[in-house]
């Protein structure tokens, strides 16, 4: 008899959102228009309908660019909860880390890895 | 507060044991910062070649500067010790001799990249680590630096697919190679709760038996697929093939000598109780990669698969004595690994050479007649063959008579005849090579170009070929007191 909250909880959800669709689709308006079944690409008209073409690997760079910074924090974490612990030392590790980081994009920035008018010799 | 006295502990001072790891990463960084200040020229390619011959012979020479010869520093973590320092050394070297092939060889096929300069600086600083600690954590870290940077390294050759398909596979293998270790590495932790190989490996009780030969297995299988041991050597002839050929030298000569090194600094600490699972795992893999990496190097079209496949066979010659673990094993083992590095360096920079003419392709038969075209290469190729192969004045017979000497110690005689058939099956191609090289009229026309670093580099891989097989023990007697002093260390515990 412990879980029975959650079990009610459970029933309303799935009574509330049965509910909600169903209201939905039976009080909504309905015209069939072309945009409608469009894929959604950023509001700029789409690429290709497929999805297969091969696209610039410039996106893949700022990607993989990204993903590195949040990794950054993510080590910035545990630093943040054992600053008073670790002082002064600690500090300059971490300087020292982000100035690795730092460098790193300095490094893809020359490199032309944020260029966005991509030139193909310069990659 | 265990941070603070962790804190405490890191002693600043100790950094100077370090001081040629040091140097290159200072290599590594200028090159790094000049390379974002400086914008592409001629000028610039020059001047980064002698800014990394600068650094790599600073490097060398603050090995003068030696406070002792036996010390654990960093609460042990590092060890700074004679097989330490003489590996590293070795390595140094042989990347300052790889160095003008490689600016000769990108500018030559028109695919320059500087990133590979000071790539090659963060490999080597991850093989000088990798060379000196006992410590898992220390040694996984320097792996994945060592690995990470071939991986790179591999796939730098503009629009080849085969150096992209072999960088692929690489990755692939060599990630999976890395899990394994770690999870050998974490058995070995939790039978002896210790990161220490020495204190694993002498934390031995019945209670404890199993998982510390698990990971021990384990540790030994991953090392195996890095060095490319015959059941999981798929990746080592496409990577090396796609490879830029002084790339390909410096992975199978620096590169295998740091791969070799916790192996060989494992081997003291094998007890009697775990050498019964060691022996067998060893021996086996030895045995099938010294037969199969003989027999498919017979078949082979292409030369740089050739010596790919060559390269496997020595690892396994290198890894059969490692199964008979004395003494005089560890010897002829460390020698070996040393004179492998030099003779397969040599092998790969001659054919670097001749990759730079456009008529030249790889394919065995175009190396006919050589000779009547470039003298000096040609007479330096057949010196490599003929130490690869073990022909007596050269440093290849030392090496196999010291590993034939290393089994019969232990009398592992069927490891031993395993050795010399092996040895039989490579004389057919190792051979033919130089007869076609000496007796064949000219295939192409070859008029290679090499500058003076190039020929000097050359000249002193074959004066040491030949000089160290006719005065071994220029060589033996520093290996012989590393090998008899790692054995008084390990008994003391």
């Amino acid at each position: 008899m412990a879980y029975i909250g959650l079990l009610s909880l459970l029933v309303v959800m799935l009574g509330l959102s049965v509910v909600l669709i169903s209201l939905n689709w039976l009080l909504g308006p309905k015209k069939k228009e072309s945009y409608k079944t469009y894929p959604y690409e950023c509001g700029v008209p789409l690429y290709d309908d497929t999805a297969q073409t091969t696209f610039h690997q410039g996106y893949y760079i700022l990607g993989l660019l990204l993903l590195l910074f949040d990794i950054e924090v993510a080590y910035l974490f545990p630093w943040a909860v054992v600053y008073s612990l670790l002082g002064v030392f600690g500090f300059l590790e971490v300087f020292l880390f982000l100035l690795i980081l730092t460098f790193g994009l300095v490094y893809a920035w020359r490199k032309g890895a944020l260029d966005w008018q991509f030139d193909l010799e310069s990659l | 507060m265990g941070i603070r006295l962790l804190l405490g502990s890191t002693n600043l001072y100790e950094l100077k044991y370090l001081l040629p790891e040091i140097v290159v990463f200072l290599g590594a960084f200028a090159l790094f910062l000049l390379d974002i200040v400086m914008k592409s020229s001629e000028t610039k390619k020059k001047l980064f070649l002698w800014i990394s011959v600068l650094f790599l012979s600073l490097s060398v020479l603050s090995f003068l500067y030696k406070p002792e010869f036996f010390k654990d520093v960093f609460s042990g973590t590092y060890t700074v010790d004679t097989l330490g320092i003489f590996s590293k050394l070795f390595e140094i070297i042989l990347t300052l001799l790889t160095l003008p092939f490689l600016h000769t060889y990108m500018t030559k096929k028109n695919t320059f990249y500087y990133e590979i300069y000071y790539i090659t600086f963060l490999s080597l600083l991850g093989m000088m680590t990798l060379s000196s600690s006992y410590n898992l954590v220390v040694i996984y870290v320097s792996l994945e630096m060592v690995s990470v940077s071939f991986y790179i390294m591999t796939a730098l050759f503009r629009g080849s697919f085969v150096s992209k398909e072999g960088a692929y596979k690489y990755l692939i293998i060599g990630g999976i190679s890395i899990i394994i270790a770690l999870y050998g590495a974490a058995f070995m932790y939790g039978a002896s709760k210790s990161l220490d190989i020495r204190a694993i490996m002498s934390s031995y009780n019945p209670q404890n038996a199993l998982y510390l030969i698990v990971g021990m297995i384990l540790f030994l299988l991953a090392f195996a697929i890095k060095i490319g041991i015959i059941p999981f050597h798929f990746w080592l002839p496409d990577a090396y093939t796609g490879a830029p050929t002084p790339i390909t030298g410096f992975m199978a000569s620096a590169g295998k000598l740091a791969f070799f090194i916790p192996l060989l600094r494992l081997v003291p600490y094998v007890n009697q109780h775990l050498y019964s699972s060691w022996m067998i795992s060893v021996s086996i893999m030895a045995a099938l990669t010294m037969i199969v990496g003989n027999a498919l190097a017979l078949v082979q079209a292409d030369l740089k698969r050739l010596l790919a496949y060559s390269s496997i066979a020595h690892s396994g010659y290198i890894l059969s004595v490692l199964s008979s673990n004395s003494s005089m094993g560890l010897k002829a083992a460390i020698y070996f690994v040393f004179v492998y590095s030099i003779m397969g360096l040599g092998s790969f920079l001659v054919l670097s050479v001749l990759e730079q003419s456009d008529t030249w392709d790889n394919q065995i038969y175009k190396i006919g007649g050589l000779y009547r075209n470039t003298g000096f290469l040609s007479l330096s190729f057949a010196v490599f063959l003929f130490a690869l192969l073990g022909i007596p004045p050269t440093v290849g017979f030392v090496g196999k008579a010291l590993v034939f000497l290393g089994l019969a110690i232990k009398n592992i005689y069927w490891l031993g005849f395993v050795l010399i058939l092996a040895t039989a099956i490579s004389t057919g191609y190792y051979v033919r090579l130089v007869m076609l090289m000496f007796t064949k009229d000219a295939e192409i026309r070859i008029k290679p170009e090499y500058d003076i670093l190039e020929n000097l580099s050359i000249g002193l891989l074959v004066v040491l070929t030949l000089v160290l097989g006719m005065f071994p023990f220029i060589l033996w007697n520093g290996i012989s007191n590393i090998s008899e002093f790692l054995f008084r260390l390990a008994n003391l515990r």
